[in-house]
């Protein structure tokens, strides 16, 4: 053996050692996909419960025509572009028409689609899906939705590629972005312990917005890989989409401090500030999709709102 | 001394009627002090669906009557001239860019406010109905028209 076939060897071999490892990381720390069985054991799914997570959830805000009112809200053609710093995102149909849609999948495929961000053929799915929050959704509500989703009308529309900007074109890098971000859009420990608290309308809010709401998405700000920056939880961020900011929602003086529990409630409902002023942007979306809820899961909402640490906003940034 | 204090006066004055006049055309804080107006108003209503008030309909039918006349006052040419979305404004480009767009959900707020002001107030539910009623006008426009920032 020759002393290049050795050092070629060795090379190989670490190769190979980093890559398992990498691959063992990813078992365990990534969340895995559920299987056929954890899904069938869910038994007759709840369609109105499907309604209402769907509803929570917001898929319409995005899987919709844009603007979409009404019953439109109910075909899920996708087709929407969202425009990010990433690049453009095409937002795919999730109607169940079998050739443009998701007809074909199974249940299982659509839990491990929103609670997993895997499609049917392994690959993951890029984060501009909400799933690293989904993936809080019990999976009972993940099933209920995933069968509300196979009760709505197929719309037959075929939806081109994403275009995105290297690096973010490799979908393989997707596995990476999982392996340090997915299981993460959630707030740091201190609220995590909200969850311990002897309020179970604390633990519901938590539920609703870690979870289906996924508000960390757009409220708390990320890093250059669209990975969260967690000590800054829904402390307001820079818009994905166009040139805004998105609000601090911490309960800081000059976040939601002076709102009252009942004017969080009232603004998710019906829009307005308690100063009067009315929702306008994409949280105009949000709010069209909780004024469906309970006002007791609004009032959950608020509660947790409430109850998470104070976060100052970040300056603005200077003009250039 | 006596000349530098009499400089001192003058610029002070002349800095003093500038920003006055400053004030009165700039079609920012125009804009800034009527949708506070309007707000007002409009949150003394949410107030009172709230239940944080009494339901009193005189002073209900004021505060609709504000935001119908604020809203009537709202002139595109003196509140959004052309480059008054320069500056310390949540005004979006897209009011400049789509004027005809613009021009009609302006016009979907005054014609709400004046309905809104006109219809019959004699109960809670009235105002409830008057707030949908302004409040899809306010968003609409809010939608597309205003930056969010913060």
């Amino acid at each position: 053996m020759t002393l290049v076939r050795k050092a070629a060897l060795t090379v190989v071999g670490l190769a190979v050692v980093a890559l398992g490892a990498a691959a063992a990381f990813y078992l365990a720390f990534v969340p895995q996909p559920y299987s056929a069985d954890e899904v069938a054991a869910r038994g007759e799914p709840d369609v109105n419960n499907g309604a209402y997570l769907f509803a929570m959830a917001g898929c319409a805000s995005c899987h919709a025509e844009k603007g979409a009112k009404a019953g439109d809200r109910l075909k899920l053609g996708g087709g929407q572009s969202l425009v990010t710093p990433f690049g453009t995102f095409r937002v795919p149909n999730i109607s169940p028409d079998a050739a443009t849609g998701i007809g074909r999948w199974r249940l299982v495929d659509i839990v491990n689609a929103v609670a997993r961000g895997q499609a049917p053929d392994g690959s993951p799915y890029y984060p501009a899906f909400p799933y690293a929050s989904y993936s809080r959704l019990k999976l009972a509500d993940a099933v209920d939705l995933a069968a509300y989703l196979k009760t709505l009308p197929a719309v037959s529309n075929q939806v081109g590629a994403h275009t995105l900007a290297f690096p973010f074109n490799l979908r393989a890098a997707l596995f990476g972005w999982k392996l340090l971000y997915f299981n993460r859009f959630s707030a740091p420990s201190e609220i995590a312990a909200l969850a311990q608290s002897p309020s179970d309308v604390i633990a519901r809010g938590r539920y609703i917005v870690e979870g289906p709401g996924h508000c960390g998405e757009c409220h708390t700000p990320r890093g250059p890989l669209g990975g969260p920056d967690l000590a800054r939880w829904l402390a307001g961020a820079a818009a994905l989409e166009g040139t805004g900011r998105v609000p601090d929602i911490t309960p800081e003086p000059h976040a939601l401090g002076p709102w009252s529990p009942d004017d969080i409630a009232t603004y998710l409902e019906t829009g307005f500030t308690p100063d009067g002023d009315v929702v306008g942007g994409a949280m105009s979306e949000v709010v069209a999709n909780l004024s469906q809820l309970t006002e007791a899961d609004r009032r959950a909402v608020a509660a947790y709102l409430k109850a998470i640490p104070a976060i100052q906003p970040a300056p603005k940034p200077t003009k250039p | 001394m006596a000349w530098t204090f009499k400089s001192a006066l003058a610029a002070l004055l002349i800095a003093g009627l500038a920003a006055t006049a400053f004030g009165a055309d700039d079609p920012i804080k125009l804009r800034q002090e009527t949708m506070k107006a309007i707000g007002g108003a409009v949150g003394s209503l949410v107030k009172m669906v709230k239940g944080e008030t009494p339901f009193d309909a005189a002073s209900a039918k004021a505060a609709l009557a504000t935001v119908a006349t604020k809203a009537q006052g709202i002139d595109i040419a003196s509140y959004f001239p052309a480059g008054s979305d320069k500056g310390e404004t949540k005004a979006k480009a897209t009011i400049w860019s789509d004027p005809d767009g613009f021009k009609a959900a302006l016009a979907k707020l005054q014609t709400a406010a004046e309905q809104q002001e006109a219809a019959p107030l004699a109960s809670i539910d009235d105002v409830k109905k008057a707030l949908g009623a302004l409040g899809g006008a306010c968003k609409s426009c809010h939608d597309t028209y205003r930056e969010n920032k913060s």
